[in-house]
């Protein structure tokens, strides 16, 4: 493949001219769903067709990207879109948080703090928070615009009913600048104050919904809960078994055939940060 | 007595095609007061209910509602958020089929309570704890308050229904044909039970029927309609017994004597 | 407390080719504070339609009926329905000898359920609907069940008692002793003295000449109606 076949970063300057127009209103608009006109991406939706187009339309010859997919630089998928933007964009590209200028993300925010100037691009399955209540769209547009969002507390209602606790575990739905109700993409509950006050620009991109949203750096983001339910993250009863960190999201992970388990982090630059660390 | 109208209808018009739909309607409704509207299928009954309880804009005509801060609003004039604050607070609307009016997939609690989330309430305690409450006034046990409506006869999801809107505590509520689908005895226990909430809740009520011992049994007046507009209105058992237009004569002798 | 003036009633039947039944002409009479005026005719003579209307039960077309509630004279005649019901609930009492069964209500219910909406307690309410039920001798097992499957003459004693519960300024009776037996009839007998003698105005009708006898201060006179079409 020659850069000369595709016009830089694949898409055509146009297209990542409409992108732009929909990311400004969706930064103008935190947590609101701007629709797009989603292009066909070379590879299936569900794979992050979404938030490769918004990494395509703000990456420029002076960015290094990260891409991380469940915390992890190398998986397939984080190895794949990594290469596609080597090879398309001349990107330069990181392992190291701090040092990324744009992190497309699938499933997690990086335990590293980000900083000003950074770019989150989160990849979405699905960006309506309101839909497994309401699957009318016209009806939840409307919800959001008017504000209507007792049903998001049915849901919680609904875990402490069934659970004893508010069981979601992830895509915990939030409330952005205390106006709209967002998804934050199956990210886990871990993450959700993470967003809130982030120095970072977070862009959030669903392909196949055809929907951008964004929090732009240094907006509030609240967890919905209830008064006496109040909003908490999960905790490990053990450190992770490489780096010993007692602050990261931990992964399970079965060793072999007959039970044996360990917990290690799942984002792999900051286990890796924490080992060396420990060497020093 | 209180003497300032809960509801003024004035000079409602919503036709889809010549005399289909409703027209000329205009009525008070006080604090308290049951209203029955009563006439044939195609009436255009359901038509004025889903007009004045701000779910369907008229051709012309207005909807006055006075909030319990004797505040006049004209349901169509204010902002649609409005509209559907006061839709799920002050004013109820109970479906003829139940599964219309709740959501079948979320427990029998989580519907009851979800008025309460949607006009602020953020306890879980106090949120279940008036959900309870709730299921025993309209006589469902409290071992299914985790259970869908899917599961529940239709009954139960009737009374379900009722007991979602009334958790808001509510001035006034419209129901389209409530007892309609169900068994005769269910019928019964469930007009018992309203007649009893609307006495202890000081309820207005405005219910369309087709069918006269409901009318008789709850409503204190009533509105005639045929095609599209008002025939007769009068005290309840004045038009029943003493019916002046031509259509409740017919309307009331059609009825099998019990 | 209740000034009747020339009130005629017809029914137009416009499923029978618009025929129109004259029932009742000219009726005029008044009734004081105290004072039990008997209606009093033949069959067909509008004695049932009259005091119906008294009540608003049919409407007053022709002529006007006055009526005092709360010391003040309502005209009944093109009176909005709201009024009427809170006329009823305050001042005008009705006792028929028909029970209209509603449904899972109890005997004690239904006879508790005027004096409630007349504005008792339900403590209030249900101490006064218990004298009344075991004055009329409904029997105390019943009182907990549903009239539906009472015999006639308990369904109306349940009936009478709940018109009796109110002391209501007004009070009009229809037949209220017809089909009880003596002791019962002795029972309503009472119960009228009584609201006569805390100055009810009372109008009935009453076939049984005993009954009639005993409680009328004065009768009104009905003719026999043809019907003119």
């Amino acid at each position: 493949m020659t850069d000369q076949a595709y016009n830089y970063a694949y898409l055509d300057e146009q297209t990542k001219r409409m992108l732009r127009r929909s990311i400004l209103k969706a930064v103008a608009i935190p947590g609101f769903q701007i629709p797009f006109a989603s292009r066909e991406m070379p590879m299936p939706y569900g794979w992050g067709t979404g938030g490769m187009q918004v990494t395509c339309a703000v990456i420029g010859k002076q960015d290094t990207l990260k891409v991380i997919d469940q915390g992890a630089d190398d998986t397939t998928n984080a190895v794949s879109i990594r290469k596609f933007f080597q090879t398309l964009a001349q990107a330069k590209t990181t392992e190291v948080t701090s040092e990324a200028s744009i992190i497309q993300t699938r499933h997690r925010i990086p335990e590293s703090p980000l900083q000003a100037g950074q770019i989150l691009v989160y990849q979405v399955p699905i960006p309506e928070p309101l839909r497994f209540i309401e699957p009318r769209e016209t009806e939840t547009r409307l919800m959001h615009a008017l504000q209507e969002y007792g049903v998001m507390h049915v849901k919680l209602y609904e875990d402490i009913a069934r659970y004893g606790h508010i069981a979601t575990a992830y895509a915990y739905p939030v409330k952005v600048n205390a106006h709209y109700i967002m998804d934050p993409s199956p990210i886990p509950k871990f993450d959700n104050p993470k967003m809130h006050q982030s120095p970072a620009l977070q862009l959030f991109g669903a392909g196949r919904e055809k929907r951008i949203y964004a929090i732009p750096p240094y907006t509030q983001v609240s967890s919905l809960d209830f008064e006496d339910h109040p909003f908490e993250v999960q905790s490990w009863d053990e450190p992770c078994a490489i780096c010993g960190a007692q602050d990261s999201f931990l992964d399970e992970v079965v060793l072999d055939d007959r039970g044996t388990r360990q917990f290690i982090c799942s984002d792999t630059d900051y286990c890796r940060q924490q080992q060396e660390a420990n060497r020093d | 007595m209180t003497d300032q109208a809960l509801l003024q209808v004035k000079q409602i018009s919503k036709l889809y095609q010549p005399n289909k739909g409703c027209q000329n309607i205009s009525f008070d409704l006080y604090p308290g007061e049951v209203l029955g509207i009563v006439g044939e299928s195609g009436s255009g009954k359901s038509t004025l209910l889903r007009v004045i309880s701000g779910r369907e804009q008229p051709d012309v005509g207005e909807v006055l509602y006075r909030d319990r801060n004797q505040q006049v609003h004209s349901l169509f004039q204010v902002s649609e958020s409005k509209r559907r604050h006061l839709l799920r607070s002050e004013l109820g609307v109970v479906h003829q089929h139940p599964l219309d009016g709740l959501r079948p997939r979320v427990s029998a609690g989580g519907n009851i309570g979800e008025r309460l989330m949607a006009v602020g309430s953020r306890h879980y305690g106090d949120i279940r704890a008036r959900a309870s409450q709730w299921l025993a006034d309209v006589e469902i046990d409290i071992d299914r308050i985790d259970d869908t409506p899917l599961t529940y006869s239709g009954g139960m999801q009737q009374r379900l229904q009722i007991a979602r809107n009334l958790v808001t505590e509510p001035s006034l509520i419209f129901m389209d044909e409530p007892t309609g689908g169900l068994d005769v005895s269910v019928q019964a226990k469930l007009l018992d039970l309203m007649r009893r909430l609307v006495q202890e809740l000081n309820l207005a009520v405005i219910i369309v029927t087709h069918d006269l011992g409901v009318a008789r049994l709850l409503a204190d007046r009533l509105v005639v309609m045929k095609n599209s507009e008002i025939v007769e209105t009068g005290l309840t058992d004045q038009v029943l017994d003493d019916p002046q237009h031509a259509y409740t004569q017919l309307l009331v002798s059609s009825v099998l004597q019990q | 407390m209740i000034r009747v003036n020339q009130v005629s009633k017809q029914f137009t039947l416009h499923n029978q080719g618009g025929v129109e039944l004259s029932v009742l002409q000219q009726a005029s009479f008044s009734v004081a504070a105290g004072e039990c005026v008997v209606l009093h005719g033949p069959s067909g003579s509008g004695k049932s339609t009259l005091l119906r209307s008294l009540y608003g039960n049919y409407l007053i077309e022709q002529g006007s009926v006055q009526v005092r509630h709360q010391g003040q004279w309502l005209e009944l005649a093109g009176i909005e329905p709201r009024t009427m019901i809170a006329l009823r609930r305050q001042t005008l009492g009705w006792v028929s000898q028909f029970l209209r069964v509603i449904p899972r209500t109890t005997a004690l219910e239904i006879v508790m359920q005027p004096a409630i909406e007349a504005g008792l307690s339900r403590a209030q309410a249900k101490q006064r609907s218990e004298e009344m039920l075991a004055r009329l001798n409904v029997p105390e097992s019943l009182w907990h069940l549903a009239p539906a499957t009472f015999s006639g003459g308990e369904q109306q004693r349940v009936n009478i008692a709940s018109g009796f519960v109110v002391d209501h300024p007004i009070l009009l009776l229809d037949e209220p002793t017809a089909s009880l037996d003596e002791q019962n009839r002795e029972v309503v007998i009472e119960l009228i003295e009584q609201a006569k003698q805390r100055g009810a105005a009372i109008v009935g009708i009453f076939h049984d000449a005993y009954v009639r006898n005993r409680v009328a201060d004065r009768l009104y006179h009905l003719a026999a109606q043809g019907a003119n079409s």
